[in-house]
């Protein structure tokens, strides 16, 4: 397709191999963790049982924000936001934008959680870094989005890593592009009977090619993600405003005006929300409340796309009387390109701006993506194998992460339904992931061949997946599938059905592969008296 | 004259290997952070005045790539080496004289 | 609702045209044995431009939703057809 010169090929297969050899393993970790991330809001409502579907912007939350109000102190009264959390409840964190003790900014103050009566669950106090961790009925969930946001790493060491590994993929796409000459020529070409080293090159370079714009697109957006915060908005406040982070986000993301500090009762929330949905057919994804009881205060309400688009709605409200002024982009003040490109990086990463479809299509991806990076590096150890005997065990760990970690990721779901009700998720979701993750490396230390380690990987993740229904159903007395689709969250069903299929064809595929391997091994006495 | 041979296979003996290792490595991570420092100064700011703080933070990461891959490939080290070099030299020229004119703008003002 | 229906018509057009690509494939039929030749080199490039033009269909209404919909669907479609194909001939060997 491109043809570069042999010196320059062989440059582009170096950087391609090494970038993926090097960082692959962790690259498969982000991107597997990322494809199940994609359904993080549904795998959350499988796993903690949300039957509620109101939203709770649906419902009157005027009365609930007052009240809490005056209980906050009036110095984290300065801005507010508000999210769904858990089966439509309602996250309420009151803030104050301030400076860390690096010189970061940050915000502080109190987070309400209340479920979806209003009643308060939990009140925890500190910098959003601090309240924002995972809680017991989302553990799971977050675990995913943690893992693959920044490997569990602190920040901001995890973000920079996350954000190389991005760069990675993104070398790896356009070096793959560049050294692949015949691209279109080889797009449905598996062979079978040709050398291992063959046939694991025709799998990478067909799922490969076939996903390639998706892995530019979303190493593009997923480095720009990890790098925003830590080192472009950093940069880029230093050069324009001096330093001034403050004063590159009110740039970027604030609304123009005469500030008027007189304080004034905030307007009637259930007047705007019920406005915003009146405007766009639904519910808000989240409400942020700037100036907090000045006669200046602005109320911004965030929704998912208009159809046919993919860049998020945002209407802007006058805080104080609570008056629709205008639909404002999501970045900038007006509609704009840096705007519109800065808006759709989030729906060209997450797959969310249609629903279900964009998100089963990005999950498909998403693990198009998990093979190619796994496939390669089996193609880059497979090919020097024959060659350096210490490979072996390369390709040992090669197994065991690219089959021990969605073994490790089940068995934290596992673990997440039978201590959920315990009120211990949190802790447990980690434990067994971690305790997962050490029997497949224990595993990969003592089983007899790559092959095996394979086949057992392989069937402890099956017969865990169809394990989890029915620890949903009765360790974490979860809804059944008539409840579930009697409220309106048939999620819970397809999710069941979905673990429980894809289970019995792992257990299937294991077994028919060991059965083959006995009669095979079997078959060699009799060939060899023969 | 010396023709150059357009079949010169990339320059690969150890010596110029680390110059382009380092060409395509750190230089290539340093001019891109000049590039996002430097670029808002001049991009034009658009409908809404933040076309030229967004693009070099969006672009940041195909900014870096195009600045590793030209590394990569291009034959001649000597033209990568001033490729970068300008693109340093221009965008940290451009940072550092905004940072002077503040500076002479906070000391008139005291 | 219309970019769903958008979407959905997209991607069953291409993916009648990626099958023909896929069952035509010259590369794909030698390497599993078969006849030789395959499909035209012309009627490939016919063939490819008549999958793209859902795509263009989406890009000219503006639903950038369907489009991206589409461009992920098909390229699912056309690496689930490759297997597919590699595995129903193995199974035939």
């Amino acid at each position: 397709m491109i043809h570069l010169k042999k010196d320059e090929t062989k440059a582009m297969v170096a950087v391609h191999g090494w970038s993926g050899i090097l960082l692959g393993l962790l690259l498969y970790a982000v991107v597997l963790t990322g494809t199940a991330a994609v359904f993080a809001h549904e795998i959350g409502a499988w796993s903690a049982g949300h039957v509620t579907t109101t939203s709770a912007f649906e419902k009157p939350i005027d009365a609930t924000i007052r009240r809490l109000s005056a209980m906050t102190p009036a110095r984290y009264r300065e801005a507010v936001n508000l999210f769904e959390i858990g089966d439509h409840g309602l996250g309420v964190f009151f803030h104050r934008h301030e400076l860390d003790a690096n010189g970061t900014p940050t915000e502080s103050g109190i987070y309400y959680q209340l479920d979806n009566s209003g009643r308060i669950n939990r009140t925890l106090r500190g910098t959003a870094e601090e309240v924002f961790g995972p809680r017991n009925d989302d553990a799971l969930s977050s675990f995913l989005v943690d893992t693959h946001v920044r490997l569990h790493v602190p920040n901001p060491w995890g973000l920079l890593l996350t954000g190389i590994l991005g760069l990675a993929m993104l070398v790896a796409a356009i070096s793959g592009l560049l050294i692949h000459r015949h691209l279109f020529k080889d797009i449905f070409t598996l062979r079978r009977r040709a050398s291992p080293v063959l046939i694991d090159r025709d799998k990478h370079s067909v799922a490969g090619t076939w996903s390639l714009p998706f892995a530019f697109i979303l190493a593009f957006t997923g480095s720009f993600f990890s790098f925003f915060g830590t080192i472009g908005v950093p940069v880029v406040a230093m050069a324009a405003f001096s330093g001034d982070v403050e004063a590159l986000s009110e740039a970027v993301f604030g609304n123009p005006g005469t500030p008027d500090p007189r304080p004034v009762a905030i307007g009637n929330l259930d007047r705007i929300t019920s406005d915003a949905i009146r405007r766009t057919g639904e519910a808000p994804t989240f409400i942020a409340i700037e100036k907090f009881g000045r006669a200046d205060a602005e109320i911004t309400s965030f929704h998912n796309p208009k159809a046919s688009d993919i860049e998020p709605v945002a209407l802007l409200y006058n805080g104080a009387t609570a008056t629709f002024e205008r639909a404002k982009p999501t970045v900038g003040t007006r509609t704009s390109a840096g705007g519109t490109l800065a808006g759709i990086m989030g729906p060209l990463h997450f797959g969310n701006f249609a629903g279900l479809l964009s998100k089963a299509i990005w999950f498909g991806l998403g693990f198009a993506m998990c093979y190619v990076t796994f496939t390669g590096m089996r193609l880059w150890v497979v090919r020097r194998k024959d060659e350096a005997r210490s490979l072996a065990w390369l390709e040992r760990t090669l197994t065991v992460v690219g089959f021990g970690l969605p073994f490790g990721l089940v068995a934290s779901a596992a673990a997440f339904l039978v201590t959920m009700p315990l009120g211990l998720a949190v802790y447990w979701t980690t434990a067994a992931f971690l305790i997962a993750s050490g029997a497949a490396i224990f595993t990969g230390f003592f089983a007899r061949s790559n092959d095996g380690l394979t086949q057992m990987l392989t069937g402890a993740t099956g017969a865990v997946m169809i394990a989890l229904p029915l620890l949903r159903i009765f360790a974490a007395s979860g809804p059944g599938w008539t409840d579930a689709i009697a409220v309106g969250q048939p999620i819970i069903a397809a999710l069941d059905i979905a673990f429980a299929a894809a289970g019995i064809w792992l257990v299937r595929g294991c077994w028919t592969a060991a059965r083959s391997s006995t009669r095979s091994t079997s078959n060699i006495p009799v060939a060899a008296e023969a | 004259m010396i023709m150059r041979d357009k079949t010169d296979p990339l320059p690969l003996r150890p010596r110029r290997l680390w110059a382009r290792i380092l060409l395509a490595g750190p230089m290539a991570i340093i001019v891109a952070l000049t590039l996002l420092a430097g670029m808002p100064l001049w991009l034009p700011g658009g409908a809404a005045g933040i076309d030229n703080l967004v693009f070099p933070l969006v672009f940041a990461p195909l900014i870096w790539a195009a600045l590793f891959f030209h590394a990569c490939l291009d034959r001649s080290i000597t033209r990568v080496a001033l490729v970068a070099a300008v693109l340093f030299l221009v965008h940290g020229g451009l940072v550092a004289s905004s940072f002077m004119g503040k500076a002479a703008a906070t000391e008139k003002t005291r | 609702m219309t970019t769903l229906y958008l979407a959905l018509a997209a991607l069953v057009f291409s993916a009648i045209a990626i099958v023909v690509l896929c069952v035509g494939d010259p590369k794909r039929l030698r390497a599993v044995g078969g006849r030789d030749g395959g499909m035209a080199s012309g009627q490939r490039r016919l063939l490819i431009a008549v999958a793209c033009i859902p795509g263009f269909i989406c890009v000219l209404l503006g639903d950038a939703a369907a489009f991206l919909i589409w461009l992920g669907g098909c390229a699912l479609i056309g690496w689930a057809l490759a297997t597919y194909f590699s595995v129903l001939s193995k199974t035939e060997n």
